[in-house]
């Protein structure tokens, strides 16, 4: 009955929908969150060639959420996915320590870009519930983050396969881009 | 520290190259765990070749049992490509499935590769895991190119990998295999008449400078190979 009126509600005022593009290293956990957000569980993933795109709803925004993978050749296209882009998610794996100054310099790689100007930056501090994982404090240093200056950022540690902090950091993004995006 | 910087677009070519010609070795034409065909991604703690499907059970594995890359989107550094080629999908197995009953069901193949791995259900318990040669702390070629990593500019390693790797080790390895070569003459060799001792520890200590050293001769002997191989066909081209 209530998932009858929610879509009644929907189909007369149907919500803005906002982007999401989901980047990291290749094994951050970029599918995982993904589909731990969409389904509610973990799926068994494969190294993403290409992208996944899925619709979220969440406090009744949509969001479309592209997952690009993250194998060195495949972050060129990351451009590609720029456009109409309200939030960046960048999935860190913070158990990674050896390469994520390789993070640092994508993540002020794509910043400048002109499609991602207007947009929020949430890192998620994957793989939190493993033993050698870096706190978020560890994590906003190496990749510098208090040095952007021209976006919204946050940083959510997470567990990609408990779902923990997952809606924290979603809810962030809601709060942002809801204020920012011209509806 | 961002180490593949300094791996140059032809050294990277000739990386993927290698690793093409590696993934088609009949010892490494299947993937290592499900024995499907022509694997393209590759595991390179462990030196194997695997599916697109095995390396996402691979990487749920954590990387400290294993670190998955794709021999075509990623870019390698030289000493994991002379990793690869010293290990092969048979040489791993022959250690990973060493008590594996023949004909077993590998089905679920997420199950299969967990008990492989991280239970070493069917490790060989008679010889040595291939990985921990390189993968650890000892004489391994990767402890010193560690040491040109962190103390060389960039700028000079991409030049001078193979040599500065060469010097780094050899005086190590040097060192401890005379000493080695001394104590096995204390033991064994007092009654042996000198010369005949003397000849057998340069046998000794050749023999396992020799080993040390093969995991960096076979990239740039197999390299020298390939490019023996390369040459003439371009050239063939050029004719045409």
């Amino acid at each position: 009955m209530g998932a009858f009126i929610s879509k009644f509600w929907f189909m007369m005022f149907p919500a803005k929908e906002y982007k999401i593009v989901v980047v990291g290293l290749d094994n951050a956990g970029k599918t995982t969150t993904l589909y731990k957000l969409h389904l509610g569980e973990v799926v068994t993933t494969h190294p993403t060639v290409g992208s996944n795109v899925e619709e979220l709803v969440y406090k009744n925004i949509r969001f479309e959420v592209w997952d690009l993978g993250g194998q060195e050749r495949l972050r060129t296209s990351w451009t590609t996915y720029y456009r109409g882009t309200h939030a960046v998610i960048v999935v860190i794996d913070s158990t990674d320590r050896a390469r994520i100054s390789l993070m640092k310099d994508e993540l002020f790689k794509l910043l400048p870009h002109e499609d991602l100007q207007s947009a929020v930056v949430l890192v998620f501090a994957n793989k939190k519930d493993l033993n050698d994982a870096m706190t978020p404090a560890e994590i906003t240093d190496a990749l510098s983050l208090h040095s952007i200056k021209n976006h919204d950022w946050h940083i959510q540690a997470c567990s990609a396969l408990t779902g923990d902090g997952l809606y924290d950091g979603l809810g962030w993004i809601a709060q942002h881009v809801t204020g920012k995006a011209p509806s | 520290m961002n180490e593949k910087a300094s791996v140059s677009k032809e050294l990277n070519a000739k990386h993927t190259k290698v690793l093409e010609g590696l993934s088609k070795l009949p010892e490494n034409r299947e993937c290592a765990d499900c024995q499907s065909k022509a694997p393209r991604w590759a595991s390179i703690n462990l030196g194997i070749f695997i599916c697109l499907q095995c390396s996402g059970i691979h990487r749920s594995l954590g990387v400290h049992i294993s670190k998955v890359r794709s021999t075509t989107l990623d870019t390698w550094l030289p000493e994991q490509v002379a990793f690869m080629q010293s290990i092969s999908n048979k040489k791993s197995n022959s250690y990973w499935e060493a008590e594996l009953p023949p004909n077993f069901d590998r089905n679920p193949i997420e199950k299969f590769i967990h008990s492989k791995y991280v239970d070493k259900k069917w490790a060989s318990k008679t010889t040595v895991q291939p990985m921990p040669v390189v993968g650890q702390k000892g004489y391994s070629p990767e402890r010193s190119v560690g040491v040109s990593r962190s103390g060389i500019p960039k700028k000079a390693r991409k030049y001078s990998l193979e040599e500065e790797a060469f010097s780094n080790s050899m005086p190590h390895i040097a060192s401890t295999t005379r000493a080695r070569g001394g104590s096995l003459d204390l033991m064994n060799d007092n009654i042996l008449a000198p010369p005949k001792a003397t000849i057998s520890e340069q046998s000794t200590s050749r023999k396992s400078i020799d080993t040390a050293t093969d995991l960096f001769s076979l990239l740039y002997v197999s390299d020298a190979q390939q490019d023996r191989s390369v040459v003439p066909p371009s050239r063939w081209a050029t004719f045409d």
